[in-house]
């Protein structure tokens, strides 16, 4: 037995098992959540590569977790300091799969969920870790059925997602082949220069970096709010750890003097026109879309803070290890209160379009009087991704605009005008919402299991910005920990 | 087994498969071109390849071909015609415009991937010359086919031969046997999705 078999083989195998038995509907959200959080509770408490004891009592029925799957020649590794990592993962995954009933997201939200959970947890483990273009691509097939669910015609957005997503397959694996041969710190320019832009093709299209970037907007405005978000959240947030390790493994890319100017242009770019486009949307979907993109953006910016203290040439070696850069913390920081907003955000989306069927302007004006829970969440979720005072994102995004603003003022004033676009888009929703009819009064339309969850993620959106030190810390020394592990 | 004598031809083959896969609306010519097209991808993987690890891409493209078949004769006829057809516009039969653009189109990618394939051979001496016109071709045609359509269908078909043309490349730089099994696995991922994406706006939710 080894980790890799308890944390990717066998919610693979469930995963297979739950879409089998998909039409009893309830009994696979539960089994799924359970599943997901007895994962989250192993990787707490089952040490990898040391003696388990399976009694109370010392005794001879001991085994041992190993951390190597080896597979047609090559190495899935799970060490022990991946632990809190894969616990974070599942317990983040248990927690989407909560909401997931309340929803009524496709009968293949969970299979298909627990199968992409597995294979992004394969893309950490694998060696040598380029090859997780590979498993990306898996996931990215694994997420199409969820998004695009059976019954209803093929929107493009899919279509779109998909194909961006398999042209950054190619990109990352060549980039792969030519650092293979580059060692650790390449002399040769031309050579940098091919792998950097290979780099930056591959990762543009995974993480749908500006201008590969159009399908998150249409996919937002065609698909399940739900279903969108999870993908929102989960792919671009797990390859851009996929990311931190390229980062991580090849020192030389830090020290790169550009790395840090394209990082953060390229994120700001993305804040400010996500910010400033979901204000001129009609389209609560549409909005949503372009606050992912702007969150991608925030994501950008924190990573290119791990490259912008680094004062050594192209081929130096860096001053810090990435483990131990405090700046690690912004870019991990910005992961908890993604989930809780997205997540919240998709919930109160989801409520509408099941009433109204479409999240137009002219659909939803109004609604909001007979759905006050959900026109509550819906405005603090916005406000919340905008990174206003005492909600869930205004921490990390201060840490991580004090830092920017010092380094580039442009680039922070930029940032704070997708902010105010953001904030604006906020204004129009609430507004749209509750205008419409003056007959129309004031009811509560909402099942009480809605209620229930919508008040319990607006609870925790205000706790998480009011106390971020209850989760910060521990955040970052997961981040720190992970990318401790030695390399292969 | 050498390939080196058939390599030439390959490039040939694959370049008309290619050429009936933009042009040709029917889904049997598509998917009998998809065939045909992986034969010449086995044969230019072939040449750095040893033989039984090169079927591995003649075996999972046509089991891809077989699988995105097997989907649309599922669907009612006149649906499977649209969903087959490059934009949703049918060509008129007697002045097939959009065909014309297409092959235009098309020699005008070849034409590109004459004149660039030797400075690419240059840069990445591990290609050989015809596995670089091969798969640049390819990857040509399955852009143009990507950015023609819009339906399921031919984005599957355009992906597929995208990827196959960049699985040639590869081939000369990698020989894992994983990334082998991967790439097959995503080539028949792809076909699955596709089939599903053709299949699931006629299924049921409740099954």
């Amino acid at each position: 037995m080894n980790a890799p078999v308890v944390w990717i083989l066998f919610p693979g195998i469930v995963a297979i098992a739950l879409f089998v038995l998909r039409r009893w509907e309830r009994s696979t959200h539960i089994a799924g959540i359970l599943i997901a959080l007895g994962l989250a509770w192993l990787a707490m408490n089952l040490p990898i590569n040391e003696r388990i004891s399976l009694s109370p009592l010392p005794g001879p029925a001991t085994f041992t977790l190993g951390d190597t799957l080896t597979f047609l020649g090559r190495r899935f590794v799970l060490q022990n300091n991946s632990r809190p990592l894969l616990a974070l993962v599942y317990l983040v995954i248990a927690f989407w799969f909560g909401g997931a009933y309340v929803a009524k997201t496709s009968r293949l939200f969970v299979p298909a969920g627990l199968g992409i959970a597995a294979m992004l947890i394969a893309m950490l483990a694998v060696e040598p870790f380029l090859y997780a273009a590979l498993l990306i691509e898996v996931a990215v097939l694994a997420s199409v059925p969820i998004l695009s669910p059976p019954g209803k015609p093929v929107g493009q957005g899919v279509l779109r997602f998909l194909t961006f997503q398999t042209f950054g397959v190619p990109f990352i694996l060549f980039a792969g082949w030519m650092l293979s041969g580059a060692g650790t710190t390449p002399e040769d320019t031309d050579l940098i220069l091919r792998v950097s832009v290979l780099i930056i093709l591959g990762f543009s299209f995974f993480m749908a970096i500006f201008p590969f970037h159009t399908w998150i907007p249409m996919l937002a405005e065609e698909e399940h709010p739900y279903s969108t978000a999870f993908v929102f959240f989960f792919l671009p947030g797990i390859i851009s750890l996929f990311g931190l390790e390229f980062l991580n493994q090849y020192n030389w890319l830090r020290a790169l003097p550009w790395l840090y100017l394209i990082l953060v242009s390229l994120g700001t770019l993305m804040v400010t026109t996500g910010g400033i486009w979901a204000a001129f949307q009609r389209n609560l979907g549409r909005i949503f879309g372009y606050a992912v993109i702007m969150e991608i953006g925030l994501i950008l910016q924190a990573l290119s803070l791990l490259s912008s203290n680094i004062p050594g040439q192209t081929g130096a070696a860096p001053v810090t290890a990435l483990s131990s850069d405090p700046q690690v913390g912004i870019y991990f920081g910005l992961f908890l209160p993604r989930a809780l907003v997205f997540a919240l955000w998709a919930l109160a989306l989801s409520v509408l379009k099941a009433q109204t069927g479409d999240l137009s302007f002219d659909q939803v004006e109004g609604v909001g009087r007979r759905f006050p829970w959900v026109s509550a969440t819906l405005t603090l979720a916005l406000l919340s991704l905008a990174g206003f005072p005492l909600l869930a994102g205004f921490p990390v995004r201060l840490s991580l605009w004090l830092v920017i603003v010092q380094e580039s003022p442009p680039f922070a004033a930029l940032s704070l005008a997708g902010v105010a676009g953001l904030i604006a888009a906020g204004a129009r929703t609430l507004t749209v919402l509750i205008s419409g009819p003056e007959r129309l009064n004031w009811s509560q339309s909402e099942t009480r299991a809605q209620i229930a969850l919508l008040s319990l993620g607006c609870l925790m959106l205000v706790l998480a910005g009011l106390f971020p030190q209850w989760y910060l810390p521990a955040l970052t020394r997961i981040v720190q920990t992970f990318l401790g592990s030695p390399g292969p | 087994m050498d390939f080196e004598t058939i390599a030439l031809p390959a490039v040939i083959l694959v370049s008309l498969t290619s050429l009936i896969l933009l042009v040709n609306l029917d889904w049997r010519f598509t998917i009998l071109a998809l065939g045909f097209q992986y034969a010449g991808v086995f044969v230019l993987v072939g040449l750095d390849w040893t033989t039984e690890m090169a079927a591995s891409k003649l075996v999972a493209g046509w089991m891809a071909g077989a699988v995105l078949g097997m989907a649309m004769v599922s669907v009612p006829r006149s649906e499977a015609d649209d969903i087959a057809s490059i934009s949703g516009w049918p060509d008129s039969p007697r002045f097939p415009t959009g065909r014309l653009f297409r092959l235009f189109a098309a020699v005008l990618v070849i034409l590109t991937v004459l004149s660039l394939a030797p400075t690419v051979q240059r840069a990445i001496t591990e290609f050989e010359l015809v596995q670089v016109w091969g798969a640049m071709i390819l990857i040509g045609m399955g852009l143009l086919q990507l950015g023609f359509t819009a339906n399921p269908f031919r984005t599957i078909v355009g992906l597929l031969t995208l990827l196959a043309g960049f699985e040639i490349l590869y081939a000369a730089v990698e020989r894992s046997v994983l990334v082998a099994g991967l790439l097959a696995a995503i080539n028949l991922g792809l076909a699955l999705i596709g089939s599903y994406l053709v299949i699931a706006p006629n299924m049921e939710d409740v099954e």
